[in-house]
């Protein structure tokens, strides 16, 4: 058995080599379940255990079990100072598959036996599930946060807290996870247990030291009566006009469901309208939405569709755009929709005036629903026809972009240029992020355009006139 | 298609006669001679009807409406043979024994109305025609009868009409053989 | 805007008849204020023929003002949904079609039997917009705004056939008459995407060319004709109209002894091309030479024949020899006709006479024979006032206009004559067919007034004769003959006024009538608030949409085969029956599931593959169409196939009524139906007896239905649909219940293996 630990440890000292030498003087992770996502506030304090001075610092996610599959958004600074550390994404073998890591990088190397505290916060869409996955409407609903109760560092750890934030009422749950089996819980502490404090859970503060790469599996049962909306597809299109009108349309598709719990009998009519959680609004399905719209300017001709034609049960109520869906959404439900409007182009269209003919747009990545995540999201944006794509900046990582042509009303040529920019994993706080898109448009290419239109319509004209012409002849002969 | 029949022309001379008169003529001719010498004065009538009949028409043949008989003749020909056909071997592919056989309908039928346009826009004196002699056509009876019909429409515009008509028919038949 | 636009057109088309009117009377000049006459004749003309196709067109636009744009009713589902069908795949594709989402199990082989030239026009519409003038336009809103479009040209045909029948006065009116005749729009506003949206238009157009054809004997016009048919043909069952038409025209002038060479022409010419051109659509594929309902066309067609070669003889020998030629070849002709006839109809050539021609004849057949015929509305006779609805003051001048024909008996007023005649019995018979009157009704209606108008707009003889009056007899006359222009003038006046009057009122009338009457899309309802405001009811699209984003894409749904085409367009799911029709049996099987008891129905169901079973309930909200009031429909179909397990009687209560409140009979409150329907219903009165507003009966609690075999799975905010899930074979009755339930909580514990709680935490 003693054996078995030196080997462990002495492999894991051998990786930890890579990893660098620190030691993590405390570690408190904060987890934030108000909405239907986690938004973890990991802060640590790091030591330089080495005899030089390192600036890299690894930070494997808080996991080691495969939970954060659908990692949101990941910032990491100085707890006391907003400097934003240089964070990568790297892939480790050993930690493949159960949790990913970001390679930090100080902007000054921490000299040898002093300290640094560091801020990261992520927020991850998955691990999320409801329990059990089936109840009733009159049931409160239920959602099991799967995580490690520790912190999955690969560095020792002295010091630990663990807090949720945002639930009314929760309990523990062990999970049994097949996989993990090789960590005996014997060496963990025992008394982790959790109190109350300031409407929070908090375990610990515990002062053993934990040894690196700490895994055990845990489960957070808690109240959570608010339908946890989630959209798999999002396509988001923008329409920047060629000529000088001052109107931008911009049209959003969703395809939208619902992951909390089921009903476990079919929809009863009776049972929904006696409850009345459409009105009280505590209910778990999902019966509106909240869309926020851009802020201090006039969005008009604002249009609510779905397959099947025009739903009329939206109002637009300071500033946001509330919609009804056709029928409340429980979960596993789902539900295609498409709303646009139109918003003056001035707010969002600037010309740059180092460079002739080229013009700078600034969009948020999204204007969204209050309280969801999402799976995918593309980001169209539709340039005048013939005009030329320069670049496009981005605050967060996008996955992908792309640049075609799509034809659309009176494009004579190739179409308008349409750049694709691909996201993965949001949520609706990212709204605040913006996409500038540089484009070039010379006004030569409005004119050939307007020129060829008129063109087009002339020949029609004058072949009319000559086919008449000859109709005439042939009769005369 | 016209100038291959023109050659058939002396072969079929002999059934000029049906070309006009379809069926019910040759029928009723016949008859007329399985029972002869009867009493019956209406079948002499009919006979005598039938022989004035064709008399007139050949004194109005011109070489054009000759054309146009010989070709309605070799039709009405094309059209028995593949009925025959039809009752004797089966008609499998019945569209494309329909198409075969109302493609020479249809052409019978065009032509026909060719030939009474034609006829009546030549005979009729108040127009004056360039490309053809119609010196004989003067004595015809039913020239003043005919003289208002078809007013509107001189020989050349019917045979555009012709042409245009055929081609549709011939488009379709093509179509419906397939 | 709508309606403001229609009167000036109105006024306009009066006007000008009295411009041109005044013009006539001026002999000098060929000139007004500089300009040619034709020209301003011309002129107006555009511009008249450009307002009354914005009056229909706008006309038709209410319910997409009121609305959305959207496609209405039921048949239009699925043009539009085959019209998506042809867009996305080849033309071929579609011609071949099999759809296997309709008729389950056994799939309708749908490119084989629809009339495609409906979807082929939008299709058209859409490629050429699309790829020739870069207007990607959605599919949809060509669907919805082609009968607009069409009802423009519609007038326009209209306008040139009432000119062949009279001048172009007539013709104008007949076009505005056409382009806001009620019983026309009823079938034409923007989403009726219907066949009949432009078989009407094609109507108008192959009449005209027909009676262009045949007043010049044109092979041209003849070949035009044909084209138009085939157009008609592909578009809409309708054609048989044609069919017989057109050779009823040729038999009556030849009785009358019209015959000339002009017939001869137009009509082989027609018919040739035509019969030949119509067998070219997969759908009519050899009726035309097989079914009895185009067997007068070929008669004529042989007909025309003899009478070409008899008249060709006529001509050439004395009318002595003539008659016993006539006599014998009569004889000879009528015999093999009816020996040919009858050979060819007990051979079993010739398609029996079908029930819907039947029911043309005798309204009480469809009654007795085919229930299904008769089941639906519009297949029911037309109830009087109906005509003065959709036609208002046409219907009493259209006799006027058939009078006038009389008068002046040309070849093209006969045709009037036989169409009004035919039309006004059909239109009788079927409630559907005043579609096809109201073309007649519109022309012979303008060419009543037009010659109205002829005579009391006509004051040129006022004019004319004032100076030559003055100049004979001064003294004597004059005070008479002032009084006499003055009674002439103040007749004219006010016959012309009375008129005006009843044109403003004919537009009031139209505006109302389609506003109201004919703009509900009735896939969405609309109420009244208590302010006045719209409100919507949406309740077939939550419905059809929460089943299009719910269930697997294979689910199968049965419905009764009202809903069948619109949840095969809005919820894209598999349908057992739909408005097709096709196949009587399965809907009778449909019937049976859905009056008999839960036993019975759930071994159909299970055979069928069932998923969801859909009923439109209308009790809460006082929705009449609903299936309770369809229920007797299904009942007597089923009975029509099963008459020894289905009986109509046991579903009327004891007093021989038909109720659903505690006099229901056992049989009603144990059909599937009326449990569906039903279910849970008093639970929303909070157990107290719950009443039916539709019916006006109460349901007491204590009758409160329960469910076994199906389960509710989804019901509308206002209970109009409610779908019902079939629960699976494991048990039958009650067992049923309970075993689904324990099966899903196993497997939800099977998914995630969560130990006791360790630790049990409150706030």
């Amino acid at each position: 058995m003693k054996f078995l630990i030196a080997l462990v440890w002495t492999f894991c000292y051998a990786s930890a080599v890579s990893y660098g030498n620190w030691e993590n003087v405390y570690f408190t992770r904060t987890l934030d379940l108000k909405k239907g996502y986690v938004k973890e506030t990991d802060v640590v304090q790091i030591k330089n255990l080495d005899d030089k001075p390192q600036d890299t610092y690894y930070f494997p996610l808080s996991d080691g079990i495969g939970e954060i599959t659908k990692l949101s958004a990941f910032i990491a600074t100085f707890l006391d100072q907003v400097v934003i550390l240089g964070s990568e994404l790297v892939e480790i073998e050993e930690l493949e598959g159960k949790a990913l890591t970001y390679k930090l990088t100080l902007p000054a190397p921490v000299a040898p036996g002093s300290t640094v505290d560091i801020k990261a916060r992520y927020v991850y869409t998955s691990g999320l599930s409801p329990l059990p996955a089936k109840i009733e409407m009159k049931d409160v609903q239920h959602i099991l946060l799967t995580l490690n109760k520790y912190a999955y560092s690969p560095y020792q750890t002295n010091q630990y807290q663990l807090v949720f934030t945002g639930i009314t009422k929760g309990q523990e749950m062990d999970v049994i996870d097949g996989s993990d089996s090789e960590q005996e819980p014997d060496n963990l502490p025992k008394d982790f247990k959790p109190r109350i404090e300031d409407k929070s859970l908090v375990y610990g503060p515990i002062f053993e030291s934990l040894p690196p790469f700490t895994v055990k599996s845990m489960g957070l049962l808690y109240e959570h009566n608010r339908p946890l909306a989630k959209a798999y597809n999002l396509e988001r299109s923008i329409w920047i006009p060629a000529s000088n009108s001052d109107k931008v349309s911009i049209e959003e598709y969703y395809e939208l469901t619902n992951a909390g719990a089921e009903l476990s009998n079919g929809f009863s009519r009776v049972d929904w309208m006696q409850g009345r959680y459409e009105s009280t609004r505590n209910h778990w399905a999902l019966s509106q939405l909240e869309v926020k719209l851009p802020d201090n300017i006039e969005s008009e001709g604002i249009y609510y569709t779905d397959k099947v034609g025009q739903v009329d049960t939206s109002k637009e109520y300071q500033g946001y755009l509330v919609l009804q869906p056709r029928y409340p959404l429980f979960g596993g439900w789902n539900y295609n929709f498409t709303i646009g409007w139109y918003n003056p182009l001035s707010v969002y269209l600037h010309k740059l005036t180092e460079q002739e003919d080229t013009y700078m747009v600034k969009f948020p990545v999204l204007s969204t629903i209050q309280d969801i995540s999402y799976d995918n999201v593309k980001v169209n944006f539709y340039l005048p026809e013939d005009s030329e794509f320069v670049g496009v900046s981005s605050a967060i990582d996008y996955e992908s972009i792309e640049v075609g042509n799509e034809l659309s009303y009176f494009d004579v040529s190739g179409g308008h240029v349409k750049v694709t920019l691909t996201f993965k994993n949001l949520i609706d706080d990212l709204s605040k992020v913006d996409l500038f898109v540089q484009y070039k448009y010379t006004a030569a290419s409005y004119w050939l355009k307007v020129f060829k239109i008129s063109g087009f319509v002339f020949t029609g004209l004058i072949s009319y006139y000559l086919l008449r012409l000859i109709d005439i002849s042939i009769e005369k002969k | 298609m016209v100038k291959k029949d023109a050659k058939i022309s002396p072969a079929v001379a002999s059934s000029i006669k049906k070309a006009t008169g379809t069926s019910t003529s040759s029928s009723t001719g016949t008859l007329a001679s399985a029972t002869p010498n009867s009493i019956s004065q209406p079948i002499t009538d009919l006979v005598n009807a039938v022989n004035t009949t064709y008399k007139s028409y050949i004194n109005s043949l011109t070489p054009r409406l000759q054309l146009i008989d010989v070709f309605l003749a070799f039709l009405v020909l094309l059209g028995i043979l593949q009925f025959v056909y039809v009752i004797l071997i089966g008609n499998f592919p019945f569209n494309a024994f329909l198409g075969g056989f109302i493609s020479c309908v249809g052409q019978f039928v065009l032509t026909v109305s060719l030939r009474l346009q034609y006829e009546n826009s030549t005979s009729d004196k108040t127009e004056t025609s360039i490309d053809e002699i119609e010196a004989e056509e003067e004595k015809s009876e039913d020239a003043p009868k005919s003289n208002s019909l078809f007013e509107s429409i001189s020989p050349e515009r019917a045979f555009g009409d012709y042409i245009f008509a055929s081609l549709i028919l011939h488009f379709i038949v093509y179509h419906f053989i397939n | 805007m709508v309606s403001e636009k229609k009167k000036q057109s109105v006024s306009t088309s009066s006007a000008p008849l009295k411009q041109k009117e005044v013009a006539e009377v001026v002999p000098t000049g060929p000139k007004i204020l500089g300009v040619k006459l034709d020209t301003i004749r011309l002129l107006l003309q555009v511009i008249i023929f450009i307002s009354i196709a914005g009056a229909s067109i706008s006309s038709r636009l209410f319910s997409v003002i009121r609305f959305e744009s959207i496609i209405h009713e039921f048949d239009p589902w699925f043009n539009f949904r085959a019209t998506k069908y042809l867009v996305t795949h080849s033309y071929y594709d579609f011609l071949n079609w099999f759809d296997d989402r309709t008729w389950y199990p056994l799939g309708r082989v749908t490119g084989g039997t629809l009339y495609p030239g409906l979807m082929v026009t939008s299709g058209v519409i859409w490629h050429t917009l699309r790829e020739w003038l870069a207007l990607p336009i959605d599919i949809r809103n060509i669907c919805v705004l082609l009968a607009p479009a069409f009802s423009g040209l519609t007038a326009i045909f209209t306008y040139f056939f009432t000119k062949e029948i009279k001048d172009s006065n007539a013709g104008l009116l007949a076009a505005i008459f056409m382009g806001i005749a009620p019983g026309y729009i009823s079938r034409s506003v923007a989403g009726s995407y219907d066949n009949e949206a432009i078989a009407i238009t094609l109507l108008m157009a192959t009449f005209y060319f027909w009676i262009k054809a045949m007043k010049l004997g044109s092979v041209f016009y003849g070949t035009l004709t044909a084209l138009f048919y085939f157009y008609m043909v592909s578009a809409w069952g309708g054609y048989v109209f044609i069919t017989n038409l057109i050779p009823l025209h040729i038999f009556v002038l030849i009785l009358m002894g019209r015959y000339s060479h002009k017939l001869y022409t137009a009509y082989t010419t027609w018919y040739a091309l035509g019969t030949l051109a119509s067998m070219q659509i997969p759908f009519v594929g050899f009726l035309p030479i097989r079914s009895n309902d185009h067997m007068a066309a070929l008669g004529v067609f042989g007909l025309l024949q003899l009478v070409a070669v008899g008249d060709y003889v006529k001509s050439q020998i004395p009318s002595k020899q003539f008659k016993s030629f006539l006599v014998i070849s009569l004889v000879l002709t009528i015999t093999l006709g009816i020996i040919g006839l009858v050979g060819l109809t007990t051979l079993g050539w010739i398609a029996p006479w079908t029930g819907r021609f039947y029911s043309l004849w005798d309204t009480n057949y469809a009654k007795i024979h085919i229930p299904i015929i008769a089941s639906v509305s519009e297949h029911q006779p037309t109830a009087w006032p109906a005509f003065f609805f959709d036609t208002n003051m046409l219907i009493w001048l259209f006799p006027a206009g058939v009078y006038l024909c009389f008068q002046d008996l040309q070849n093209e007023h006969v045709f009037v004559i036989i169409y009004a005649v035919l039309c006004s019995y059909f239109a009788g018979v079927m409630v559907r067919l005043m579609l096809t009157l109201t073309p007649i009704i519109c022309a012979s209606g303008a060419i009543a007034l037009s010659k109205l108008f002829d005579v009391y707009l006509d004051i040129s003889e006022l004019i004319n004769a004032n100076p030559e009056e003055e100049t004979t007899d001064k003294k004597k006359s004059t005070g008479n003959r002032k009084a006499n222009i003055f009674f002439i003038l103040l007749s004219k006046l006010i016959v012309l006024l009375t008129f005006a009057f009843y044109l403003f009122y004919f537009v009031f009338h139209c505006t109302w009538v389609t506003s109201n009457a004919y703009s509900s899309p009735s896939v969405v309802l609309a109420s009244k608030n208590p302010d006045g405001s719209q409100h919507i009811i949406d309740d077939f699209r939550e419905a059809y949409y929460w089943l299009r984003m719910n269930t697997p894409e294979d689910a199968k749904v049965m419905a009764w085969w009202d809903y069948g085409y619109q949840i095969g367009g809005m919820a894209d799911r598999t349908t057992l029956v739909d408005n097709n029709t096709w196949n009587n049996t399965h809907i009778a099987t449909v019937g049976k599931a859905m009056c008999s008891s839960e036993e019975v129905s759930y071994e159909i169901l299970k055979k069928h593959d069932v998923d969801y079973v859909l009923v439109i309930f209308g009790g809460l909200l006082g929705y009449s169409g609903d299936d309770i009031n369809k229920f007797l429909w299904m009942v007597r179909i089923s009975e029509g196939i099963w008459p020894d397990e289905v009986h109509e009687r046991d579903f009327f209560s004891e007093r021989g009524e038909y109720k659903v409140d505690s006099e229901a009979s056992q049989t009603m409150k144990d059909s599937l139906m009326y449990k569906m329907s039903y279910y849970r219903f008093n639970e929303l009165y909070n157990g107290r007896d719950a009443s039916d507003r539709v019916r006006g009966q109460t349901i007491p609690a204590s009758q409160a239905p329960e469910l076994n075999v199906v389960e509710e799975a989804f019901t509308s905010q206002n209970w109009i649909v409610r779908l019902y899930k079939v629960k699976d074979l494991d048990n039958v009755g009650r067992n049923l219940h309970s075993a689904t339930q324990f099966s899903k909580t196993e497997q939800s514990k099977r998914k995630r293996i969560a130990k006791k709680p360790v630790i049990d935490l409150r706030e």
